[in-house]
């Protein structure tokens, strides 16, 4: 079996769209200079640039034998990288858009080991043959999973699949303003930019405007109507915007079991597949934003080594739902993370605790900027902060029996994750002398996950857990 | 539960190394200050108030607090599990399995071996736990009886799903 394998030749391709992507804007700007050579020195630097990566698709070969996957690359220094086979955890298809055009597939390694060594990898290679080679990775990281069972249908679960219905609830209550604002800044800029090449003024033309109209009573009612329009502008333009992003980006969202691995899939430009072993999964969160407490939809995220690590990428079980039908979901797929207990809430003596310091922090900030500039406009925040600290105490909250812990916290998001107690590294209390008197404590629950998220506070909760807690924590 | 406390020279230990700190800081804050006092005139008196309250928290962390963490600071080690106390203000009650234990370090600064001192380290998946101020020998019995815990229950794990597994061809 010790055959060496090269990646598909449509790579080179992907190396050097991805390298015109990054330089997208220097060639939209050399573009629209109008000049016949530009165009020409464009061809001839990709050409140039496919040579490079031509160069570097040579010098990458991998072998797959019993015990390991050997990865040599580099194109001044060789390097030789071996993983052995039971460390993978996961291996991943994925597909964007140069990928999608030549028809080929990128397999992403993970080891689960911090400093993801597996990252350096690059394998890419058609369906048929990554299939095989994602089978061939796989076949050793669990004694049990026999390869040919990886797509049978006899071991899939139910499988669960977004509608449109839920992916446009999705992308509305996601957080639009903010979106809206982040398109909308650069691309007036950039309209501004484009029309001052016509020699039109538009800043000049607002203000104008705005000067036009003479007496202050109009001026203030069109100023509303303005900012109104404005608004309004921004807000359906973001929504719309929310929603095609969303429809793209989890087009035919499917989440099933296979045996001992969870599949995740979705994408329509880049398709994204997901395979994980369930014993590598530490913690399930239900996630809910502040609009979306209002709805009861909840996003149902997993904590997974290999799974979520990726930049912007959420580690997403099932991207939105009410409460029961996500609980089904983890009915059928994790069953080792049900849980149906009462959620007991921080205490009543405790409500102090949530507003107090944080009301004092704020009012020594505002005094301090009070003095250096004379001035209280930043008291309209303190409506804000006191529902911040109220939001805080609502969603505080602890619940557990002899196996699993749940935890809630967050203060305008609120997060619900669930824990068994055979994941738990060490839980802590701490207190300090009005915590006392008053029997509450702030809790630490320390679990092996990913090395950001590895530790969840929970301020305020009565003091008498711990030692129920403790009794609970996995000791042999 | 009995706890056992720390050996009495960390209070010196602490307050050596902290005194260090606060000359060091208040050496450099004061130099800073009288070298840009032509350029700040104006704020003058803020900066000298935050180099002052500076100093005056660094104080009491060097006289003062060492003798408090002291009174508070204890751990216990059984069968199963290591608790350990600690804190100033905020009392931090932590509780670790031994089983979730990966490995366990000694280590020595130079004001600590001036007062005859050991830290040990005990690292799990998620994070690091420290026990200060512990005498050599106690540190050795320490670190001896944990790193036996941990490779025994290793062991115990193994066979137990060797067991199991052989239960399971069958």
């Amino acid at each position: 079996m010790n055959n060496i394998r090269k990646n598909s030749m449509g790579s080179i391709f992907y190396y050097s769209f991805n390298f015109l992507k990054s330089l997208f804007f220097i060639v939209l700007t050399v573009l629209l200079n109008f000049k016949l050579w530009a165009p020409l020195i464009l061809i001839g630097a990709y050409l140039l640039i496919s040579v490079f990566y031509l160069i570097k698709w040579k010098k990458i070969n991998f072998t797959i034998d019993d015990t390991s996957l050997t990865y040599n690359y580099g194109i001044f220094s060789v390097k030789k990288l071996i993983i052995p086979l039971d460390k993978i955890t996961t291996v991943d298809l994925s597909q964007d858009l140069p990928l999608r055009i030549c028809n080929l597939y990128k397999i992403k390694l993970d080891t689960g080991s911090f400093l993801s060594n597996g990252a350096e990898t690059e394998i890419i290679l058609n369906k048929i043959e990554a299939t095989k080679v994602k089978e061939e990775l796989l076949s050793f990281s669990s004694n049990e999973l026999e390869v040919s069972d990886l797509n049978d249908d006899k071991f899939k679960s139910e499988i669960f699949t977004i509608t449109t219905n839920e992916l446009i609830k999705m992308a509305v209550t996601n957080n639009l303003f903010t979106l809206g604002l982040g398109i909308i800044l650069p691309s007036f800029l950039f309209v501004n930019d484009m029309l001052n090449e016509f020699d039109i003024n538009m800043l000049g033309f607002i203000e104008d405007f705005i000067k036009s109209k003479s007496s202050l009573v109009s001026n203030i009612v069109s100023s509303v109507l303005v900012i109104t329009l404005v608004l309004s502008i921004v807000l359906i333009f973001s929504s719309s915007v929310s929603i095609l992003f969303t429809l793209f980006k989890y087009h035919n969202f499917k989440v099933y079991k296979s045996k001992e691995h969870i599949n995740i899939q979705y994408g329509l430009i880049s398709t994204k597949n997901y395979s994980l072993p369930i014993s590598n999964i530490n913690s399930i969160t239900y996630k809910q934003t502040l609009l979306r407490r209002f709805l009861k939809l909840y996003i149902l995220e997993i904590s997974s080594i290999g799974y979520g690590d990726e930049q912007k990428e959420e580690a997403i079980l099932y991207p939105i739902g009410t409460l029961n039908k996500l609980n089904k979901i983890i009915d059928v797929i994790l069953p080792d993370f049900t849980f149906s207990e009462e959620i007991i809430p921080a205490p009543k003596r405790a409500r102090f605790r949530f507003f107090f310091p944080t009301l004092l922090y704020s009012l020594t900030f505002i005094i301090g900027a009070f003095f250096i500039k004379q001035s209280l406009f930043l008291l309209i925040l303190s409506p804000f902060i006191l529902l911040c600290c109220y939001f805080h105490y609502k969603n505080t909250g602890i619940s557990y029996n002899t196996t699993k812990l749940l935890i809630s916290t967050g203060m305008l998001t609120c997060k619900k994750t669930i824990i068994p107690f055979s994941k738990l590294e060490s839980i802590a209390i701490q207190n300090n002398y009005f915590q006392r008197r008053k029997k509450i404590a702030n809790y630490k629950f320390d679990f092996h996950a990913n090395i950001f998220k590895s530790i969840i506070v929970v301020q305020n909760l009565d003091s008498i857990h711990f030692r129920t807690l403790e009794k609970f924590l996995e000791y042999n | 539960m009995n706890y056992s406390k720390l050996n009495k020279n960390i209070i010196w230990s602490w307050f050596t190394s902290r005194l260090i700190l606060l000359i060091i800081f208040s050496v450099t804050l004061l130099g800073i200050k009288f070298k840009i006092k032509d350029s700040i005139l104006e704020s003058n008196w803020l900066v000298n108030l935050i180099i002052i309250i500076i100093i005056i928290l660094l104080t009491l962390n060097a006289l003062i607090y060492p003798f408090l963490e002291f009174n508070q600071w204890k751990y216990c080690i059984t069968e199963d599990k290591i608790e350990i106390v600690h804190g100033l203000f905020f009392i931090k009650t932590t509780i670790i399995p031994i089983i979730k234990i990966q490995h366990v370090s000694m280590n020595q600064g130079p004001i600590n071996r001036l007062f005859k001192l050991t830290k040990v380290t005990i690292n799990t998946a998620g994070g690091i736990h420290v026990i200060d101020g512990l005498t050599v020998q106690e540190a050795q019995n320490i670190t001896d009886y944990l790193n036996s815990k941990v490779i025994t229950k290793v062991i115990k794990k193994e066979k137990n799903s060797t067991i199991q597994e052989e239960l399971s061809n069958e």
